[in-house]
């Protein structure tokens, strides 16, 4: 037995024009994705290495470069410039590095006002690289964010300082002058090492 | 004295990583003790660069991107639906707060004032049928006129203009009730239609009855004597 089924005149064109919307988007959706990926297999070490300059920890690096390769994603779509997608996820993962950094040393300070002392080793039971390195750590904390920026993407093997004034949209002058006094308030906080530091 | 003056110089050229030139150079060429403290501050420079080199340039934790991309199909497989299921959110929490909103001023404006609550009923219940609580003036009404009766009453302007007429004493909310009744009786319809339903009884004729005089002729007057007099009491 037949089944007839009634339906409102227009209504099957309207669903031809909804599907055809649908696929195209997903067609977009479906490019925009393969694009995104393969800006992601050049530049989501990057975004890791800038993590892991800020917050010396793999782990910690790995979920902040995965959080912000996530906000890149999601707002991909509104980037014009695609070329920019470096200097663009280079900034989110700074950002949201800093954050991390930031809310974990009020989390360390708050959790040190209420432990126990602990017992600390002496002088000489720490070995002088890794109080350089602690240091040096320290002092890296200590230095303004447009200064540690270009610092962390200059030791970065392969980058020129044209490549990284590239990426920051900076003169090249302006990077090489943000290094120099970087690298100089770096030392002036670590003269006690004078003696000691040896070039590796 | 001379030595403290090539301080700044001295770290100057060890940071840019440059010769020294000009009169540090000529002053590091006659003093052994710059020339020791240019080349530790060297040392200071290479180490800083060495270990920042070193943090940066450490090899990649295994399999890096391939976890980035299952997060990134974790979230794309969810990910478009958020920012409309986020716009929806925040309408109905919109939406919630103003009918929460409209609620409670349709609330706060329903409910009676307890002393205007306890003399409406009063007068509205001297006659139920003539003045129906469905056909009474609301609260409301009755409120912002009896604000309105006292204002008119206690206000020196209105009152000099008043006519010079004796008044009685009668409290405004109970006037304004009765005058409430009164319109409320007057437009009552049915009462009229009820009024006119009833049939006209005919006028009942008094007639006087025929009763006979009354016979005044064997009766006779006696004068009191004093005996009966004394007997009598």
């Amino acid at each position: 037995m037949q089944e007839l089924v009634l339906t409102r005149p227009g209504t099957a064109a309207q669903n031809e024009w909804t599907r055809g919307d649908t696929e195209a988007e997903t067609q977009a959706v479906a490019e925009l994705r393969r694009e995104f990926e393969e800006h992601l297999a050049e530049c989501g070490p990057l975004a890791f290495r800038i993590a892991r300059g800020v917050l010396r920890n793999s782990a910690d690096a790995e979920d902040v470069a995965q959080d912000a390769v996530l906000r890149a994603y999601r707002r991909f779509a509104r980037l014009r410039d695609r070329t920019r997608f470096r200097a663009w996820l280079v900034r989110i993962t700074f950002r949201i590095a800093l954050d991390r950094a930031r809310s974990a040393n009020r989390r360390e300070q708050r959790e040190t006002l209420w432990a126990q002392p602990q017992p600390r080793a002496s002088t000489e039971d720490l070995a002088a690289s890794s109080e350089f390195q602690d240091h040096l750590a320290r002092a890296l904390d200590e230095l303004s964010p447009k200064l540690r920026l270009v610092l962390l993407l200059a030791a970065i093997e392969g980058h020129m300082l044209d490549e990284v004034a590239e990426m920051l949209g900076l003169p090249i002058g302006t990077v090489k002058s943000r290094l120099f006094v970087a690298r100089k308030q770096l030392a002036e906080k670590l003269q006690c090492h004078v003696k000691n530091t040896k070039t590796r | 004295m001379s030595c403290e003056k090539y301080q700044d110089a001295l770290i100057d050229a060890a940071a840019s990583g440059t010769e020294p030139s000009g009169d540090l150079r000529a002053h590091l060429s006659v003093c052994a003790g710059c020339r020791d403290q240019v080349e530790q501050q060297r040392s200071l420079f290479a180490a800083i660069e060495s270990t920042v080199r070193e943090t940066m340039n450490a090899p990649l934790p295994h399999a890096l991107l391939q976890r980035f991309e299952a997060r990134l199909a974790q979230q794309a497989s969810a990910g478009p639906r958020e920012p409309r299921l986020r716009w929806m959110y925040a309408f109905a929490g919109v939406a919630a707060v103003v009918s929460i909103i409209l609620f409670v001023s349709h609330l706060r404006r329903s409910t009676p004032n307890p002393q205007i609550a306890e003399r409406v009923p009063a007068v509205q219940g001297t006659n139920p049928v003539l003045n129906p609580p469905e056909r009474g003036p609301s609260i409301v009404q009755l409120k912002q006129e009896m604000s309105a009766a006292h204002t008119k009453q206690h206000s020196p302007k209105l009152s000099a203009n008043a006519p010079k007429q004796p008044e009685v004493l009668v409290p405004p909310d109970d006037r304004i009730a009765f005058e409430h009744f009164l319109s409320d009786l007057h437009d009552r319809e049915d009462l009229v239609a009820l009024s006119k339903r009833v049939p006209q009884q005919p006028e009942l004729r008094v007639e006087p009855l025929d009763m006979p005089d009354i016979q005044t002729v064997s009766l006779t007057v006696q004068p009191i004597q004093e005996g009966d007099a004394v007997s009598n009491r």
